[in-house]
């Protein structure tokens, strides 16, 4: 199994540099700051606003109801932040 | 709850490793599939010589796009979820620990950073919401490398805990833990299958009516073609009337300028193609003008000829197009004079526009001004 996975790792590695490269050669030096505050954007909104709010809900709200709620709500909560993510585009551009 | 929060804190049946790896077993087929249909959709706009694709089967970008897109889409949720199944582990201790641990956590930023910002940017790209700033194609195909590379070091790094994970269980657990995870799991590919249900109606049209979170309806469009970029969008100056207007083709023997009754002198041949947009939606659609290939005979083109296409259009990146010798040659490519029997209205390219098979709707030109058709 490790020469499996450090097979994988390595083609792992040489994929990504070929993203380093297309990204160097491709994306023009004056939009590189804002590729990577977008990218530390993303992170910030999943990592420090979109899970803790998912985890304050489970706790706060859903720990309290009876047991059998817990499911349905957890899938109607990700349905919820789905249908925002893929719908904020389209009322941003109506 | 300590500050900041450790693993442990979390208690939730959800945040398990059984769940975060069961997600990944569908999340990432669902990646494997967007990126190589998105490899397809770059080669059809930046072809490479020895990796042409082909214009048959017609209808093969539009599979492919659809694919693409409704993957994407799918990744919504699964991502969504798996993260948060996974979330304590970012606060696992020590933070930054060995260089190997340094390793695999640099290894997990970067993929949930790429993850994250490849799925934010197709999202609003199928919308045309350009909020980001920066040039969508090369940061998308870019990125999309480096997330499909480091999920492959991550499933290297993971895979004894993966193995473990999705191994029969040892030991009793509560029934209702287990139901919960479960459900959970279920819950985020329901809500995945539902997300694509919303929007594939763009292009499988007996779900059209179903396609709520889609941006474009063909059957709500003009002659049933969605329009992404009107003439006025494209800066397109009036051409009042067909006498007014020419098209210049050149070629190895010379050029010539054609006025609409040339064209219509020439044969005129009919065809049936869809238009299939690179943001997921696709239409039938039935379109008669002139062959290329014919066109390009009258400049003393061979049938090893290319075709390079120029549109009116003030600016936009695919104001010049190509077409390979595969496409040019092609019976049914086509610079196309009417939709479905009507002479081309201003949106949909007026007073001429490119149409040829198994094509993003990118490539097939509107407002076509010049032919130039290589030797």
């Amino acid at each position: 199994m490790m020469r499996v996975r450090v097979g994988l790792g390595a083609v792992g590695v040489a994929i990504v540099l070929v993203g380093v490269w297309a990204f160097l050669t491709g994306v023009p030096s004056r939009q590189w700051l804002g590729v990577f505050i977008w990218t530390g954007g993303v992170v910030a909104a999943h990592d420090a606003v979109i899970a803790p709010a998912a985890v304050v809900l489970g706790f706060a709200v859903f720990a309290k109801l009876p047991r059998r709620w817990r499911s349905p709500l957890r899938a109607v909560a990700l349905a919820a932040a789905s249908v925002a993510w893929i719908g904020v585009p389209l009322l941003m551009t109506r | 709850m300590r500050q900041p929060p450790v693993t442990e804190d979390f208690t939730s049946p959800v945040h398990d490793s059984r769940v975060v790896a069961r997600l990944g077993l569908w999340l990432g087929p669902a990646f494997l599939v967007c990126f190589l249909t998105g490899l397809i959709s770059h080669l059809h706009q930046h072809p490479i010589a020895w990796l042409p694709i082909p214009p048959s089967p017609v209808w093969a970008y539009r599979v492919t796009q659809g694919l693409h897109v409704s993957t994407g889409v799918a990744s919504v949720p699964l991502l969504l979820a798996k993260m948060y199944a996974a979330y304590p582990r970012l606060f696992e201790r020590p933070m930054v620990g060995s260089p190997l641990r340094m390793l695999e956590r640099g290894s997990i930023a970067v993929l949930v950073a790429s993850s994250l910002l490849q799925v934010f940017t197709g999202v609003a790209n199928i919308a045309q919401w350009y909020v980001f700033g920066f040039g969508f194609t090369a940061v998308h195909w870019s990125l999309a490398w480096v997330a499909i590379g480091a999920l492959a070091v991550h499933i290297a790094a993971k895979l004894p805990i993966i193995r473990e994970a999705l191994a029969p269980p040892v030991g009793e657990e509560a029934p209702a833990v287990v139901r919960e995870r479960r459900w959970f799991i279920r819950g985020a590919l329901g809500v995945a299958a539902g997300a694509v249900l919303l929007t594939v109606g763009q292009t499988l049209r007996p779900l059209e009516p179903l396609a709520l979170l889609a941006k474009r309806h063909p059957a709500r469009s003009p002659q049933g073609v969605p329009i992404n970029r009107t003439a006025d969008a494209a800066g397109i100056t009036p051409v009042v009337s067909d006498d007014a207007w020419r098209l210049a083709v050149s070629g190895p023997s010379g050029s010539q300028t054609l006025s609409h009754a040339d064209l219509m002198a020439l044969p005129q041949v009919t065809v049936d193609l869809p238009i299939t947009c690179v943001e997921g939606w696709s239409a039938d659609a039935s379109w008669s003008g002139v062959r290329i290939r014919d066109l390009a005979r009258l400049v003393g083109g061979s049938p090893e000829s290319s075709v390079a296409v120029e549109s009116a259009e003030r600016s936009g990146a695919y104001r010049r197009t190509t077409l390979p010798t595969a496409y040019a040659q092609h019976p049914d490519t086509v610079l196309a004079l009417t939709i479905n029997g009507l002479r081309l209205p201003r949106d949909h390219g007026f007073p001429a526009r490119i149409i040829a098979p198994n094509r993003p709707g990118v490539l097939q030109t509107k407002w076509v001004s010049a032919l130039r058709v290589s030797a």
